[in-house]
Parts: structure tokens; C-alpha cells; sequence
């Protein structure tokens, strides 16, 4: 019986790398008969420790790093991403994908869905916009129903609720990003013979914080099984820069600023990698209060909201079923 | 106002609104008023904005995001109880009606 504490999702760094590197070189070279890795890099902690992964695996020269920025993207993040990228050895290959989601029209749908909703919202006059959740998940049981934020040129902000279908337009909007990306990625890959290296944590792939076939669609899964405090601390033992290590989690997805709490999780990871630990190890409740420091009720709460996030997200990691080949009606 | 919503057979609205429009089911809503739809996975975020949307035309009501929590909509019993207290606050004619 595991007995619960705050630093119970502590790992071996050291130990732990080993172990992803022979994963990655083990299914990548032998099982998939590639000879490298293409890792997306966002200037983000999760891409930084892929990366620093890849070239474990695979030495800087079989590594291509691609920085795939559009025009909402924060110019911190390429800056961020070039230092990663040097930090390593690998030189970056820099994507601007704005023409390609012009292409597609993703900012027009993206933008006519949020006007239904602020009908004085326009990107071109410098409004800035962002899609939220309830941030009072330990305080209250809430729904996970979106709003979406806008904030003016003058800096006023104003959230007001999403109806389903303005929801739905932004989210397939937005996801034409995600996706357009995993393209370019496997274009660098498919010319190089390598492979896509997936740079989702536990805490995205499990609870359902990525775009199927965008940022899902990869060859292989670096640290999915790692909760973020634990890329975090790989992130150390890798010695990612620090002003990566530092930097708050972000979608880098909507032209406002918006972490991934608000956008998403809605709490800190440190409250909720170790409660998630618990529920997945069935720590009883009680025990786990203690240990937080908090009521049994918010614990609860937790425990239901990554349940619910699991479960209606199992769609997300659902391989597309086919039915028997053994067994086909013949004539 | 129509006489499904005066005649007290809210739940019937609603069950049936679910069943073809969130659980895509020919075959009704097959759980008893009480059961917990969040925590059943009957219905999930998006489920909830489309039931308040529901709730709203269908009832006459209006929803307020903050009244979008469990305790109104995690159930039928929870949620016609929710929609007639509504009724009866915003149009007291709509519960007692002559």
C-alpha cells in the first residue's frame, strides 16, 4: 500500500531517462526502421525535454527541431525555442504556417464564431481573444463549460458564455493549427526518413488536452506516461534552459494570453499531479486530504473532474475500430 | 408557455431531448430521474451548454451561466426541479395557471 505524500510522484531523473532513450531508440530504429527523430518545438517544457530526449537517443545530427509559429503566436516562444534548440546542438528549422491557416480560413471561422458572441470583436483593430474555463474547481463543483474572453485594444476584458455551436466553430477552427503543424512535421520526417516524436504529457494525452490527429498524430510518445511535475523534473536532470523551466505552461493557441489552468486543467499541477497519482493508485480519500492539506469534498472534486475528462475524451485516443478481416460477409 | 411544461411533464421533455440529442439513442433515456448525468458520462461539457440552450427555449427561462453547476443540471429530478422553480420565479402565472 503506497502511502500518500506530496513528493509520492517523485522519480529517479537519471534512471528515467535511460529509460525513455532505449524506448525511443528501441521502437524507433528497430520497430519502425527510422533513422532519427522530428520533435516540433514550441519553447515549451514538454517539447524541451523531448527534444533533449531525441538527441540522447539519437545524437544532434539525426534530430530536426521545427518551429512551426503562426501569427498568434507569442514572439517569446521562437526565442525561447531557438535557445532550446542551440542548447542542444540542433540547428531549428523555422515553419510559419499563417499562409497555410489563411488557406484553410481557420482565423475567419475562428473569428465570425467569436463575433456572434462579441459582435464588436475584430483581430484587425487589435481585439485579442481566448477560450476559458471555471477557474473554482476546488471551491466549487462546476461544469467545464467554456467562455470565451476578449480583450479590447485598450485592454478591457470581457468574458461572456460560449453557446455549443460557437464552441464547436472555434475548437475545429483552432484545431486547423495542431493539424497543419503535424503535417509539416511529417513532411521534415517522411524526407529524412525519421521519425515524429510526440511531445504530450501524461496530464494532455490522458485527460484529453490535445487535437486528434494535430498534435496526437505522431509515431511515437515520449513522455505520456509522465505526470508535468515530472517533466519538470526530467527538465532538470536534462538541464533544459532555465527560462524554459520557468516559464507558465501555455496553449500558445489564442491570440490572448492563456495558460493552460484557465485553458484547461484548472488547477496547478503540483494540487494536481499528486491527487491524480492518488486516484490512480486508490488512495483513499481521507488519506489524501490529509496530505494535501485540504477537505475531503475538494479532493473529491478532483478525482471527478479528471474521471469526467478521461471519459468523455476516450473518443480523442480511440484508434478507428475495423471490424474482423477473418469474418467479411461473403457472397 | 405549452401544456407539456404546465401539465408537469418537464422530465419527459428533457429525457427526451437527451436521448435523441446527446445520447443518440432510439431507444429513450434508459436511467431513472436521479441518476448523476456527469457522473454516468451521459452527458459531458458540450452536453451541458446544449441542455441549458434546451432548457431555456424550450421552458421559457432564462439560464444564467452561474446556475450551470451540478446541483441544477446533474440530474432530471435536479433539473425540471431547477426549471420550475424558474417558472415560478420569473413567471408566477406559468405555475399556477387559471
Amino acid at each position: 500500500m503506497i502511502r500518500f505524500s506530496t513528493n509520492v510522484i517523485d522519480i529517479d531523473s537519471g534512471a528515467e531517462t535511460d529509460r525513455i532513450v532505449a524506448f525511443l531508440q528501441r521502437n524507433v530504429r528497430r520497430e519502425m526502421k527510422r533513422r532519427g527523430a522530428v520533435v516540433g518545438i514550441s519553447g515549451g517544457i514538454d517539447s524541451a525535454v523531448v527534444l533533449a530526449l531525441s538527441v540522447r537517443a539519437f545524437g544532434a545530427r539525426n534530430v530536426t527541431a521545427v518551429m512551426m509559429p503562426d501569427r498568434d503566436s507569442d514572439p517569446i516562444s521562437e526565442r525561447l525555442a531557438r535557445a532550446l534548440a542551440a542548447r542542444y546542438g540542433v540547428e531549428p528549422l523555422l515553419e510559419d504556417i499563417t499562409a497555410a491557416l489563411e488557406g484553410f480560413d481557420c482565423y475567419r471561422r475562428r473569428d465570425d464564431a467569436i463575433r456572434r458572441v462579441f459582435p464588436e470583436f475584430d483581430a484587425a483593430k487589435g481585439y485579442k481573444s481566448k477560450i476559458v474555463l471555471p477557474q473554482d474547481l476546488l471551491e466549487a463543483g462546476t461544469f467545464n463549460v467554456y467562455s470565451v474572453t476578449v480583450v479590447a485594444p485598450d485592454g478591457r476584458e470581457e468574458t461572456r458564455p460560449l453557446g455549443a455551436r460557437e464552441m464547436l466553430e472555434i475548437t475545429a477552427a483552432s484545431n486547423l493549427k495542431q493539424r497543419s503543424r503535424m503535417s509539416v512535421l511529417y513532411f521534415h520526417a517522411e524526407a529524412r526518413q525519421f521519425a515524429v516524436i510526440g511531445t504530450s504529457n501524461k496530464n494532455e494525452h490522458a485527460q484529453g488536452f490535445f487535437v486528434k490527429h494535430g498534435d496526437g498524430g505522431v509515431d511515437i510518445q515520449a513522455i505520456a506516461h509522465l505526470f508535468k511535475t515530472q517533466v519538470y523534473q526530467l527538465s532538470r536532470h536534462l538541464d533544459v534552459p532555465v527560462s524554459i523551466q520557468q516559464r507558465t505552461p501555455t496553449t500558445d493557441t489564442y491570440s490572448a494570453p492563456c495558460d493552460q489552468q484557465e485553458f484547461f486543467f484548472r488547477l496547478p499541477f503540483a494540487t494536481l499531479d499528486p491527487i491524480w497519482f492518488a486516484r490512480e493508485n486508490r488512495i483513499p480519500v481521507p488519506e489524501v486530504a490529509r496530505g494535501m492539506g485540504l477537505p475531503e469534498v475538494q479532493v473529491q472534486r478532483v478525482y471527478d473532474d479528471i474521471a469526467g475528462k478521461q471519459s468523455t475524451t476516450e473518443y480523442l485516443r480511440l484508434s478507428p475500430p475495423i471490424l474482423d478481416p477473418a469474418k467479411p460477409a461473403y457472397a | 408557455m405549452d401544456r407539456h411544461t404546465i401539465d408537469g411533464h418537464i422530465e419527459a421533455a428533457l429525457r427526451g431531448f437527451i436521448a435523441e440529442n446527446l445520447l443518440f439513442s432510439e431507444q429513450g433515456f434508459p436511467y431513472p430521474d436521479d441518476v448523476s448525468l456527469l457522473r454516468e458520462r451521459i452527458i459531458d461539457s458540450l452536453g451541458v451548454v446544449e441542455l441549458a440552450a434546451f432548457v431555456g427555449q424550450r421552458f421559457g427561462v432564462r439560464v444564467e451561466q452561474t446556475e450551470v453547476r451540478p446541483e441544477n443540471f446533474d440530474s432530471i429530478a435536479k433539473l425540471a426541479a431547477f426549471v420550475r422553480r424558474k417558472q415560478s420565479g420569473v413567471r408566477p402565472e406559468a405555475a399556477h395557471p387559471a
